[in-house]
């Protein structure tokens, strides 16, 4: 009986140390939650919004690996040129528009409706971009740039003016616009060749957190805030191209893409692989390359549809 | 240390294993099984979701060749997986349960076993928190399993870990592509051979 037992015992502590030591090499690590159980998956939206008013005016949606899937919103009888779009949750998404100035919301479920109105919106309008941490929702209005929080309230008289804030001046036309993952705002400013990252935390207390003056006159025209924390600028004088900076602004930029002086890229986008998607307007179509500027897709995307992005987002799921 | 105690485990499978044969190898079982399972699935985007859970098992074993140190049986299963994602927190959770039958074959030499079996399962998936759905879907696979039995006289002790693999299909989670679905376990395993072949069990459940 007790030899039984015994026996028992050693194949127990035996079974379970295989056991243990199996299951020590089975760490399955955090992962994301899967898109099936919501219905939902990431997609690709396209705003487009030509400068002639001839050009269709459309927000696009693309699966991310490329094939058009169709047509959201269409506001080109309004004329009403699409100039940013931000996502808010995984059922909606705020479009800035141009010449009847505004930024508007569509909704899955309810399709489109007015977020700001023109009243508080004027002059060129371009990127529109959600501070997540917050809900808050900037819009680049000429040279300056508007605030609302997440029910469309204005906040600030701009939130940022053509004012030095320390090293920081948002100088002529300004164009590109991002949030780091520090929850800091990156721009470009045009008229000084800048590129700029704000702390906007205190609405009535903007900081300058730092300035990189040495791109020369290129035109910055679209900011990335990449998730590998470096900063990516879209060029468009001279010699277009793609700049790679440090996460903290400090030093020259990395060319990493190199098209010529009338490509005219117009907007980039970290795809979930962490692969960057540039609009180009002379070819009306979309790259896809890595990190380091290597082209994996030329054209990922090209159709009717490209012939002028100006902005491109991708969509969430929780 | 490690080496030590490796040598060790390798002592006891040594003697476990060599007294494991003493009686007639030909008994029907039964076996019920506790285990961790992991899943994975991937996203159309190639994210991968994690889960971990607890698993139960239930499974008959009917002998189709014996000798005294050999059997080839046949395996009926019914498995009940129970998954929470790794990424589940205070305003998103998500849940997963399985369960279904399997039949297959599992061959043991000495304590040492390797079995496959073709597997169904039904699937339920549900999201809590923020946003709530459920879907629910079956699919098929093959479980590759192998492991080690401390045969105890008439019962036994065992460990085992196998692989499942198989698909999600895109027309029950409304994604554009079917979603890979790779499933591993380890199970503990307490397994009660019956003193009668095939046939008397049989016999013996109809009453005959």
């Amino acid at each position: 009986m007790i030899k039984s037992d015994l026996k028992w015992s050693l194949g127990l502590v035996v079974a379970l140390s295989i056991a243990i030591a199996i299951l020590g090499c089975q760490d399955p690590g955090k992962g994301e939650f899967f898109y099936g159980t919501f219905g939902l998956e990431k997609k690709l939206i396209v705003a487009t919004g030509g400068t002639l008013t001839a050009s269709p005016f459309q927000l696009i949606q693309y699966s991310l690996t490329g094939e058009f899937e169709k047509v959201l919103y269409d506001s080109t009888v309004e004329n009403r040129p699409m100039r940013g779009v931000a996502i808010i949750d995984p059922f909606s998404m705020l479009i800035s528009t141009d010449t009847v100035d505004g930024i508007l919301k569509y909704d899955v479920f309810d399709g489109i409706s007015q977020f700001v109105g023109s009243g508080n919106l004027s002059g060129n309008i371009y990127n529109v971009r959600r501070k997540r941490s917050t809900g808050e929702i900037f819009v680049i209005e000429s040279t300056a740039i508007e605030s609302f929080d997440s029910a469309g309230n204005r906040i600030g008289n701009p939130r940022i003016t053509n004012t030095a804030i320390g090293s920081c001046l948002l100088n002529g036309a300004v164009r590109g616009m991002d949030f780091n993952s520090a929850g800091y705002m990156i721009v470009g400013s045009q008229g000084n060749d800048d590129i700029l990252m704000y702390d906007v935390s205190e609405p009535a207390n903007t900081l300058c957190v730092a300035a990189n003056q040495t791109m020369g006159n290129l035109d910055p025209i679209s900011v990335l805030a990449h998730s590998n924390g470096t900063i990516y600028v879209a060029t468009t004088n001279g010699t277009d191209s793609v700049l790679q900076f440090a996460g903290n602004l400090s030093g020259t930029g990395t060319a990493i893409w190199t098209g010529i002086a009338t490509s005219q890229p117009s907007a980039l986008v970290e795809l979930p692989d962490g692969t960057i998607l540039l609009a180009v307007d002379l070819t009306n179509n979309i790259i896809r390359m890595d990190t380091e500027g290597n082209i994996l897709n030329e054209p990922f995307i090209l159709d009717g549809f490209t012939t002028f992005v100006h902005d491109m987002a991708i969509t969430e799921v929780p | 240390m490690q080496s030590s105690a490796f040598k060790f485990l390798l002592v006891c499978l040594t003697l476990l294993g060599a007294s494991s044969f003493a009686r007639k190898n030909d008994g029907v079982r039964v076996q019920l099984g506790v285990g961790k399972p992991t899943l994975e699935v991937t996203n159309p985007d190639d994210t991968k979701v994690n889960y971990t859970g607890l698993a139960g098992s239930l499974r008959g074993y009917i002998p189709l060749l014996t000798t005294e140190k050999f059997r080839t049986d046949l395996t009926g299963t019914l498995r009940y997986l129970d998954f929470e994602n790794t990424n589940n927190n205070s305003t998103q959770s998500e849940y997963a349960q399985y369960i279904g039958p399997s039949a297959g074959l599992e061959t043991s030499i000495y304590g040492f076993f390797v079995g496959a079996e073709y597997v169904v399962l039904k699937g339920r998936h549900i999201s809590v928190g923020q946003f709530s759905r459920k879907i629910e879907f079956d699919l098929t696979s093959t479980n590759i399993y192998y492991g080690f039995r401390f045969n105890l006289g008439l019962g036994s002790i065992g460990v085992s870990t196998g692989k499942m693999s198989s698909t999600i299909p895109k027309d029950k989670t409304d994604l554009s592509t079917d979603s890979p679905w790779k499933a591993s376990d380890v199970f503990l395993e307490f397994t009660y051979t019956f003193e009668m072949s095939t046939g008397k069990f049989i016999s013996s459940i109809f009453g005959k």
